[in-house]
């Protein structure tokens, strides 16, 4: 059986009642999981809601990013196809993309604009194409005076000089997994919500700024560096879709009890095809560098005549070592109910130290239980 | 002749180094200064590292052929030094500062270099990479500083090399995420 998921919101799956249900249901339904759908959010891995695939449900449930379309059998799910369906077109030109951000920015038309300023490429391209439609964007980033942040520092003062209203937040006091207790409420585990603290902090700045719109660079990595070999013609593979390249779970979760939306804008209508379209026939691309010379007459000198990989490893590093002790508080409530010896406090800290240490699928064993466990407190600090 | 300059850094908390002898990442509680007068050549890459914009970069190798002999000659050294390993750092070093000049600058090294097994884009054998460019290179005595540095977050480590105003190696896109703590020059 196929079930669309048409609008703009994750919505949730109920297999036993073989219908989409309300976000209040799924929550409800959520409470009573046992081990087998630990296990089953385990085996998913962390990406249920950016990445194409089949998965297993979560106490019955489903989460059905926006904009698709999946197919449901008794034991899995899986997310099929996007609903937008975008090709790829030999013919697109630079003017086709200026063309597209012009109609894609007459939807936000009256609204007060802003964009996350991380001093990277990409969130620098969505600047310039606002700055390009006479659109003075809001500037909100965050800022370090460390010496691992020098690159991204210059980039920001630059954009700084370029708008009328910015500011930049320290770095240091919005490390990753901070306040991990105050996470909102949510139907399924997600790694987004890791980073609650960093998201709630922009998106109470934006309110206090009244930016509407809030854009950011997510999405580069991927229509810029990713390997692209499509047939003319043929529909764009559904990892470009918008739930895969955008922070969706954030928008919703966080953003919209601030009043402000959260969206990315590289990722937007067909901008994915487009670029790739130009792109294509392209090898893997790590720095970026068809985008720093096709947008050079645009961007500073630092970005089209330089690329370097900025590593976010402080960031996550250090967030997991200052949270460590929230962390075996949060594990306590979760190990004391399904006694999962993953879930042990003392192992979920030590392991939120020696995070550094780990190898790539250790890290994300780590992650996932580490969703779980906060999704666990969310739900029983709100009594459900 | 070949020096190796501690750049010891103090987080406000901790001491950093790198050991001269094993070459590993050292934190200590001791405050450590830094007591060497830097020649101008180190100063010059070192405030380049702080201002990487300001570096030449060429996202691209110069290809070069080799003659058959010479290019067997540079896969012996290339064999040699990962025999050595991490574990003899400062027998690496010193082998680095022997032997035939196959490059006239270690840009063009590192280009060769970047197509011998061992050295694929992303392998984690920055220094041998660096220790190896360094020896064929005929610039970098004059031009060339090796740097060791450290994520400290982390404790993971990494080696490039400063010449000329220039990171001379194409590929390699992540050192400005290291903080240098040691240098070496020939």
């Amino acid at each position: 059986m196929i079930f669309k998921n048409e609008s703009n919101r994750i919505i949730y799956y109920n297999v036993h009642s073989n219908k989409i249900i309300s976000e209040l249901e799924a929550l409800n339904q959520a409470s009573s999981i046992t081990h087998e759908d630990y296990y089953n959010f385990i085996s998913n891995g962390l990406n249920t809601l950016r990445r194409p695939g089949t998965y297993k449900y979560f106490n019955g449930l489903a989460a059905v990013p926006p904009q698709t379309l999946i197919k449901v059998d008794k034991a899995n799910y899986h997310i099929l196809e996007n609903i937008p369906q975008h090709k790829i077109n030999p013919n697109y030109s630079l003017t086709d993309l200026k063309n597209e951000i012009k109609f894609l920015l007459q939807k936000y038309e009256g609204k007060k604009i802003g964009v996350e300023l991380s001093g990277g490429l990409d969130s620098s391209l969505v600047i310039e194409a606002l700055l390009e439609f006479k659109i003075d964007p809001v500037l909100i980033g965050f800022s370090s005076d460390s010496f691992e942040f020098r690159t991204e520092r210059i980039v920001q003062n630059y954009y700084k000089n370029k708008v009328s209203e910015s500011i930049l937040l320290k770095y240091e006091d919005n490390f990753a997994f901070d306040n991990l207790k105050e996470t909102p409420i949510h139907p399924i585990p997600v790694s987004e919500s890791h980073f609650f603290q960093r998201h709630k902090t922009v998106a109470l700045t934006a309110k206090n700024m009244g930016v509407d719109i809030l854009f950011s660079g997510e999405a580069g990595d991927q229509i810029l560096s990713f390997p692209v070999d499509v047939s003319p013609n043929e529909t764009i593979p559904c990892e470009y879709g918008y739930w895969c390249l955008a922070e969706h779970w954030s928008d919703q979760y966080v953003f919209e009890n601030y009043g402000t939306q959260y969206i990315s804008g590289l990722a937007l209508g067909n901008i994915p095809s487009i670029i790739l379209s130009l792109r294509n026939g392209h090898k893997w691309d790590p720095m970026k560098l068809w985008a720093r010379n096709t947008f050079k007459h645009c961007l500073p000198r630092e970005l089209s005549h330089f690329a370097y990989t900025a590593f976010h490893n402080s960031w996550i590093g250090t967030g997991l070592t200052q949270a460590s002790d929230s962390i075996a508080e949060i594990s306590e409530i979760a190990y004391a109910k399904y006694k999962i010896e993953a879930l042990k406090p003392n192992t979920m800290k030590n392991s939120a130290n020696a995070y550094s240490t780990f190898n790539e699928e250790k890290r994300k064993y780590f992650l996932s239980n580490l969703a779980f466990v906060t999704w666990y407190f969310a739900l029983i600090n709100k009594n459900l | 002749m070949l020096r190796l300059h501690k750049i010891p850094y103090n987080d406000g908390q901790f001491s950093w180094e790198i050991s001269l002898i094993k070459g590993s990442l050292m934190k200590s509680e001791h405050f450590q200064k830094n007591k060497e007068l830097f020649s101008e050549k180190l100063n010059d890459a070192l405030f380049l590292i702080n201002n990487p914009y300001k570096l030449k970069w060429s996202p691209k190798p110069n290809f070069n052929s080799l003659e058959l002999k010479n290019s067997k000659k540079i896969i012996d050294y290339n064999k040699f030094l990962f025999g050595l390993g991490n574990k003899n750092f400062f027998l690496s070093i010193l082998y680095s500062t022997i032997g035939n000049k196959y490059f006239d600058t270690t840009e063009d090294a590192f280009s060769y270099i970047s197509t011998l097994e061992h050295h694929e884009y992303g392998s984690e054998n920055c220094f041998q990479r660096c220790l190896l460019a360094a020896k064929v290179s005929r610039s970098f005595k004059k031009f060339g500083v090796i740097f060791i540095g450290a994520e400290l977050s982390t404790f993971n480590m990494h080696a490039w090399i400063i010449e000329n105003k220039t990171q001379p190696d194409f590929e390699d896109r992540v050192w400005i995420n290291y903080r240098p703590l040691l240098a070496i020059t020939f």
